[in-house]
């Protein structure tokens, strides 16, 4: 995919993210473009900082989600890799040659949420979800229409049904492939592109 | 000829459209048609939601998906000729 297409998404990748990861991959790829996450390749000669600068200048437009900075339990640590990885991002439009167009989206739970932890943000395009997949919807359909210029977009209640299509299709199609219903809803990155942008080619 | 009219029966079966149950806007419910942008019918409740859905995905002879919050499968009830039965859950 060139440049101008790929979506470098900066999130947790843990379980308790997926019911938001799914529905923001989805989004994106029914858009007409390509999500680019640190998983879609287990390169153990490459560090993942160098993986990372790559998939940043290889992508025009970047989604941070900041909405797990916090730690939630006693003495668990404050997540840091997320606004570390939108500082190198942001600086990479500030001080690379050829990087300066770049887009980003920050997205967090509730309005307001990062000044009390990042507030040097304040001013860069921020929307919150409220930790549901409709509203995450929202948000990045919102941001292709405002900041990408895409026009005339169905509703994101919309590409919601669609997505929910398209899992019960996902869920007949792995089931006769023997997957379980864990392999199914936690499958590799990149495998559920592919599934999604199958199901797109089919369903248009 | 006895095949033929099964293999006819099973491609109706296929071509006629699921039902969904489905979380919608705020805390409500919807049911679905797959395929459909917009809802037959919204609830408050998932329950009412899932006891609509099956009562049309009987009169329907069609398979209906109940799906969770975040829109992955809780469950898929089939009420026609299931061409993709449900299996035992590992």
């Amino acid at each position: 995919m060139p440049y101008n297409k790929n979506v470098f998404i900066n999130c947790p990748f843990d379980k308790e993210y997926y019911p938001l990861l799914r529905p923001l991959i989805f989004t994106i790829v029914y858009l007409g473009y390509k999500p680019r996450v640190t998983l879609e390749k287990s390169d153990s000669g490459t560090s993942r900082l160098e993986q990372l600068l790559t998939l940043i200048s290889e992508s025009k437009y970047s989604i941070h989600d900041l909405s797990r900075l916090q730690a939630t339990k006693k003495k668990e640590f404050y997540r840091l890799n997320m606004p570390f990885e939108l500082g190198i991002d942001y600086s990479s439009k500030k001080f690379s040659k050829g990087l300066s167009d770049k887009e980003f989206l920050i997205l967090e739970t509730k309005e307001y949420d990062y000044m009390k932890a990042i507030s040097d943000i304040n001013g860069l395009d921020i929307k919150a979800h409220g930790d549901e997949p409709l509203g995450i919807i929202k948000c990045v359909r919102n941001w292709f229409v405002e900041t990408v210029g895409l026009k005339k977009l169905p509703s994101p209640t919309q590409i919601w049904y669609l997505f929910t299509d398209f899992y019960g299709e996902l869920y007949d199609k792995k089931q006769l492939e023997n997957f379980s219903d864990n392999e199914i809803n936690f499958m590799p990155i990149p495998e559920f592109i592919d599934e999604i942008e199958g199901f797109l080619v089919k369903s248009r | 000829m006895k095949n033929r009219k099964f293999i006819l029966r099973n491609i109706k079966s296929m071509s006629r459209k699921s039902n969904h149950v489905v979380p919608s806007k705020g805390h409500g419910w919807a049911v679905k048609k797959s395929g459909s942008t917009r809802a037959s019918r919204s609830f408050n409740t998932k329950v009412a939601a899932v006891k609509y859905g099956r009562s049309i995905s009987k009169n329907e002879r069609t398979e209906l998906y109940i799906h969770k919050k975040d829109g992955t499968i809780q469950d898929k009830n089939s009420y026609g000729n299931d061409p993709m039965p449900p299996r035992d859950k590992r």
